[in-house]
């Protein structure tokens, strides 16, 4: 445990391993859960451990966590910033490890759910943070029209603000993507994330006009074959 | 004008609805490459290599739709596809047991992540599945999914039912788009690469 986190290991069967992911996700006591490294090993590698309270300072403490990490580093979900900031945040980086500037590790961690934002009501938090989803919502949640599908592929490409959602998205008002987003806010799956890249961008020098490739011809007939199809079966 | 041709794989196990989906999609009859089974799956025949179907958007635009058995012993068919995909589409049997072993082979060989390719996971045979079996099988490809950081819709499919399988294109068509849009030069200063 490091301030507000908590670092484990799990070793056993995948569909065990699995299984206990999967509640750690739906425990409420846990804001993010990440993943920092997940592969095969033959035979337990820390057979023999058993929960033990690693006091900090304690005069064994570094063996133990440089064990850990020896083991961990070469399997780290380096396409992963996020892993690799928490890790290092987790065990005290060694400068010939550390690659990434220190300021900024802690901004891979720094998205937190919905329910972490304390400040502002909904609507609020909607317009001044960029979005995403850690999930799709299930079907059984929310039904997926055309718009729905629209909003939560953008917001599973990446982050995106409130006001881009709109434009793409096609929503008859701002009330109904208020709406469905307040959805995803309440099912746990929408991410809030700062707004200070998107200055960046709004900053960003006149934008090119698209070029039209084969990938949007595709995509217009596509769209036009999907609505023509929508049409003739209802 | 350029001719466009983009492919849909649909990768799936034994009996999960591959040809049944492309017979639904499909314009032209496939080409199955069935063969009766000589063990007890439920069904006489089953197919033993790829089918093919065809989606045609206009003259010069078509869409390939490639069954390709979800084993990992026939990698070399998956193969086969790997250049010019349009999008993953991968079926899941409900009721047989999820095969997670499978379902990573399939990520890892065509690593949706990194190649920015549009992943759907459709989950057939669902209809004597109750709300809870559902969201736990849901909640298990959620969590392989998310280990090749995808974020991608898992949902219950009827190959057999046109309005379900088209909700299928339109979800790979949202996806493709919403990759374009992101790909526009006003977003790349955001940071889209690290929304893992």
């Amino acid at each position: 445990m490091q301030e507000d986190i908590i670092f484990q290991i799990l070793e056993g069967h995948q569909d065990t391993i699995g299984e206990a992911i999967y509640k750690a996700r739906r425990d409420y006591q846990i804001e993010t859960l990440t993943i920092i490294a997940n592969y095969r090993c033959e035979k337990p590698v820390f057979s023999g451990w058993n929960m033990r309270y690693i006091r900090p300072g304690g005069h064994t403490t570094p063996a133990h966590l440089e064990r850990i990490k020896t083991e961990l580093e070469p399997h780290l979900k380096t396409d992963q910033p996020a892993a690799t900031a928490l890790f290092h945040t987790i065990f005290t980086p060694s400068p010939a490890i550390v690659t990434a500037p220190a300021e900024t590790l802690p901004a891979a961690t720094r998205e937190v759910t919905a329910d972490a934002v304390d400040t502002g009501t909904d609507t609020e938090r909607l317009h001044t943070h960029l979005l995403s989803i850690r999930a799709w919502p299930k079907a059984s949640q929310v039904k997926l029209s055309s718009q729905v599908m629209k909003a939560c592929a953008l917001m599973s490409k990446g982050k995106i603000s409130y006001q881009e959602l709109f434009r793409h998205c096609l929503w008859r008002s701002e009330a109904e993507l208020t709406e469905f987003l307040s959805q995803l806010n309440h099912i746990g799956v929408l991410v809030f994330a700062p707004m200070e890249a998107a200055a960046s961008s709004s900053e960003a020098t006149e934008t090119e006009p698209v070029q039209t490739s084969s990938g949007d011809r595709f995509g217009a007939l596509m769209r036009k074959f999907l609505t023509n199809t929508r049409l003739r079966v209802s | 004008m350029n001719k466009i041709y983009k492919k849909l794989a649909i990768v799936g196990e034994v009996g999960a609805g591959k040809t049944q989906l492309i017979n639904t999609i499909s314009e032209i009859s496939p080409f199955a490459t069935e063969a009766r089974s000589s063990v007890d799956i439920g069904k006489e025949f089953t197919t033993v290599g790829i089918d093919y179907g065809r989606l045609s958007l206009d003259e010069d635009t078509a869409l390939g739709l490639y069954g390709l058995p979800g084993q990992r012993r026939f990698s070399l068919l998956w193969e086969t596809v790997r250049q010019g995909l349009w999008g993953l589409l991968i079926l899941v049997k409900y009721g047989d047991g999820l095969n997670l072993e499978d379902l990573e082979h399939i990520l890892r060989f065509y690593q949706p992540h990194s190649n920015g390719l549009p992943v759907v996971v459709g989950i057939s045979h669902t209809e004597d599945a109750t709300g809870d079996e559902l969201e736990v099988l849901v909640d298990y490809i959620e969590f392989t999914l998310a280990a090749h950081n995808l974020v991608a819709p898992i949902l219950p499919v009827d190959p057999r039912d046109v309005e379900s399988s088209i909700m299928l294109l339109e979800l790979f068509h949202s996806l493709d788009s919403a990759g374009d849009i992101f790909q526009q030069p006003e977003f790349v200063e955001v940071g889209v690469a690290d929304a893992s």
